[in-house]
């Protein structure tokens, strides 16, 4: 099986017992041709690293350990004590890894999709910090191959805001939680994902990345500028960044102030109703 | 010959961050009081992490 987010291309093998039904979240992103990353699929149980160095712990559901130059994501859950249901022995290389599966887990149901939630995520922060792009907390919606990104925390209004362009049906989206920006000749792209938020509803398309929009609720529709230095550091603050490694932290560094040099980022203050909408058209179309 | 310019100090900004959304600790599907692996989400939910 194959699918590509975001233009990189993961093939999963020996997938053959895992139900079609666990994988459906890649539907719209499955693909064919070279891929990027093999993750090679083993039912058993997942090796003790006692060798590797904790190099990152997010707080209990997943952890990263490196050994000569080799990377281990485990993952944990409570249900299953303190061993890893599963974890990803990665490559040198980093052209794939093998993901052991705990046979043990398969009755909690933790492996119906072996990839699922942090794996997938994870995964994709490690292979767009080598050089592709990022992995960004965000809504985006695409018009005729212009792309809009609303970007924030929990709670900002990401989906809220997508559901009142989808409505107006002024926009196609890209999803509403998770997006990837990676950079093509004259700018960026903001590509569709699979890891949705509250609308259930992603698309694996992409459009060219025309504006960013950091959301503020508001009772009016407003746009604030907001400097080149605050562009970059609210970009980090809501970028997936791979704390764990010097190399990829820097390049997102430079890809976010890439991004704040050559993309109008601001704050927008917006009013939760379908106004907003005509706001941002007229706004987007005056300085286009 | 180009004129030297004076030292200007970076300019610092603080920004709020959402740690535990920062570091992918959280299943988005289950809501902030994630912590121990229980999915009470969407049941048909396809990144579910853990049987609930």
């Amino acid at each position: 099986m194959q699918f590509e987010i975001g233009d990189i291309c993961v093939e999963v093998r020996n997938t053959e017992d895992i139900s079609s039904g666990a994988l459906k979240a890649y539907d719209a992103f499955r693909t064919q041709g070279e891929s990027d990353f093999v993750l090679r699929l083993r039912r058993e149980s997942c090796p003790v690293f006692s060798h590797y160095r904790d190099i990152f712990d997010s707080g209990g559901l997943w952890s990263l350990a490196f050994s000569e130059r080799r990377y281990v994501l485990s993952c944990f859950s409570e249900d299953f004590g303190s061993r890893p249901y599963k974890a990803v022995v990665f490559d040198q290389d980093f052209g794939g890894g093998e993901l052991f599966l705990d046979p043990d887990a398969a009755s909690l149901r933790l492996l119906d999709n072996p990839l699922a939630f942090p794996l997938d995520e994870v995964l994709f922060v490690q292979l767009l910090a080598r050089n592709r792009g990022l992995l960004i907390h965000a809504s985006g919606l695409g018009d005729e191959g212009a792309g809009m990104i609303f970007a924030g925390s929990s709670g900002a209004g990401k989906s809220t805001i997508a559901r009142l362009f989808i409505e107006k049906n002024k926009s196609h989206l890209l999803n509403d939680d998770r997006l990837v920006i990676r950079p093509i000749q004259n700018g960026f792209s903001v590509y569709g994902t699979p890891w949705a938020g509250e609308i259930k509803e992603y698309s694996s398309g992409h459009a060219s990345l025309t504006n960013i929009f950091f959301l503020k609720q508001s009772s009016r529709n407003r746009i604030n500028e907001i400097s080149s230095v605050e562009a970059v550091s609210r970009l980090l603050s809501v970028t997936f960044a791979p704390f764990w490694n010097t190399t990829g932290m820097g390049f997102i560094l430079d890809f976010c102030n890439r991004i704040a040099q050559s993309v109008p980022i601001a704050e927008l203050e917006f009013r939760n109703d379908e106004s907003i909408v005509d706001f941002i058209s007229a706004v987007t179309d005056a300085v286009s | 010959m180009t004129k030297k310019q004076a030292y200007r100090k970076p300019e610092i900004k603080k920004v709020k961050l959402a740690p535990q959304e920062a570091v992918l600790s959280f299943c988005k599907n289950v809501g902030a009081n994630f912590r121990s692996g229980r999915c009470q989400g969407d049941p048909a939910c396809t990144n579910r992490n853990t049987g609930s």
